[in-house]
């Protein structure tokens, strides 16, 4: 379907619940991943793919359509993923824990994630990285997307992208060499 | 949530470890509709009006089944034995109004001597000893 066609049809007061219908099963995945493998947790990813669409639902009328809909869903996931996971650190903060404490907790504790020893350790590297880093390197690394797609989610230059990946592989690489050393 | 029930839907070739509850994607949409639905309650509450008629609709619905048990009960008796019912209630009225207003008992109401000297001393004893403990008596005894 292309995509002017849902994106008037979510416009439409009359069809706009049929099309919301489309939108959702195209896009659920995609977007649960992005923010599934930001907050680890499940349940905190459920909640916020639904406050997601929820925005999308309230705010489709003010979609100037200045990029495209693909671009500007994923921007209103990563926003939402990255005001979550600031809100989580303000409150470890309180509790006097480190910056990505929780997210390790939750990569031991949350009942679905059941990976081999190899998944969870590369995990537990990437968790070192800081989040915009960390969204970079998932992107790239998992999801695979193209420098330009995610320079219009993250509204950062080709360039950044680039150098930001290199590093976020570096740390990693170093992380991963330190721990098989212990 | 149970950890075994997994279902992997990755997108991405490669592995990471994190899965979802079965049925998870397929199901996402209703829940989806359903917390829109709530959303829109919550920015447009109902009406004062709405709101009387909520609160009451249970009290009415009480009413109406009481309303209702009433009629299924009461009719089919009062059709199936109309002189039966009817009949035996006013010959009990008057039966009743009958033995009050006869003039020995209209009048016995007012000059009946219910004093207690009517009463022997072994029954007010019997009753005493039924009611109270040994300890009591013993007490009443010391006094």
């Amino acid at each position: 379907m292309p995509k002017d066609d849902l994106i008037q049809r979510l416009k439409n007061p009359s069809s706009k619940s049929d099309a919301f219908r489309d939108l959702v099963e195209s896009y659920q995945q995609r977007i649960y991943w992005h923010i599934r493998k930001m907050v680890i947790s499940h349940d905190d990813a459920d909640d916020i793919l639904q406050n997601v669409f929820i925005k999308i639902w309230n705010n489709i009328d003010s979609f100037r359509e200045e990029s495209g809909l693909y671009t500007w869903v994923f921007r209103i996931a990563t926003n939402e993923t990255l005001t979550f996971l600031s809100q989580q650190k303000r409150r470890a903060q309180y509790t006097g824990s480190m910056d990505n404490d929780f997210l390790s907790e939750q990569l031991t504790s949350d009942p679905y994630i059941d990976g081999t020893d190899i998944q969870l350790r590369l995990q537990k590297a990437i968790l070192t990285l800081p989040d915009k880093q960390r969204m970079v390197f998932n992107m790239k690394y998992f999801d695979e997307m193209k420098y330009n797609d995610m320079a219009g989610v993250l509204g950062t230059s080709v360039g950044a992208l680039k150098a930001s990946y290199h590093h976020a592989v570096k740390k990693i690489e170093e992380y991963l060499k330190k721990e098989e050393l212990y | 949530m149970k950890k075994e029930h997994y279902h992997n839907t990755k997108l991405s070739e490669k592995e990471h470890p994190f899965k979802t509850p079965e049925g998870y994607f397929e199901t996402f949409h209703e829940r989806m509709m359903g917390r829109l639905a709530l959303e829109a309650e919550v920015q447009h509450p109902p009406t004062a009006r709405v709101m009387v008629l909520r609160y009451l609709r249970p009290a009415l619905a009480l009413a109406a089944s009481f309303a209702i048990i009433f009629m299924l009960v009461y009719y089919p008796v009062k059709s199936l034995s109309p002189s039966l019912t009817k009949n035996t209630m006013n010959e009990l009225e008057h039966d009743l109004l009958n033995y009050y207003f006869t003039d020995d008992v209209f009048i016995g109401l007012f000059t009946e001597d219910n004093s207690v000297d009517d009463y022997d001393e072994t029954s007010i004893e019997t009753v005493l000893l039924a009611s109270m403990s040994d300890y009591d008596l013993l007490h009443i005894k010391n006094e």
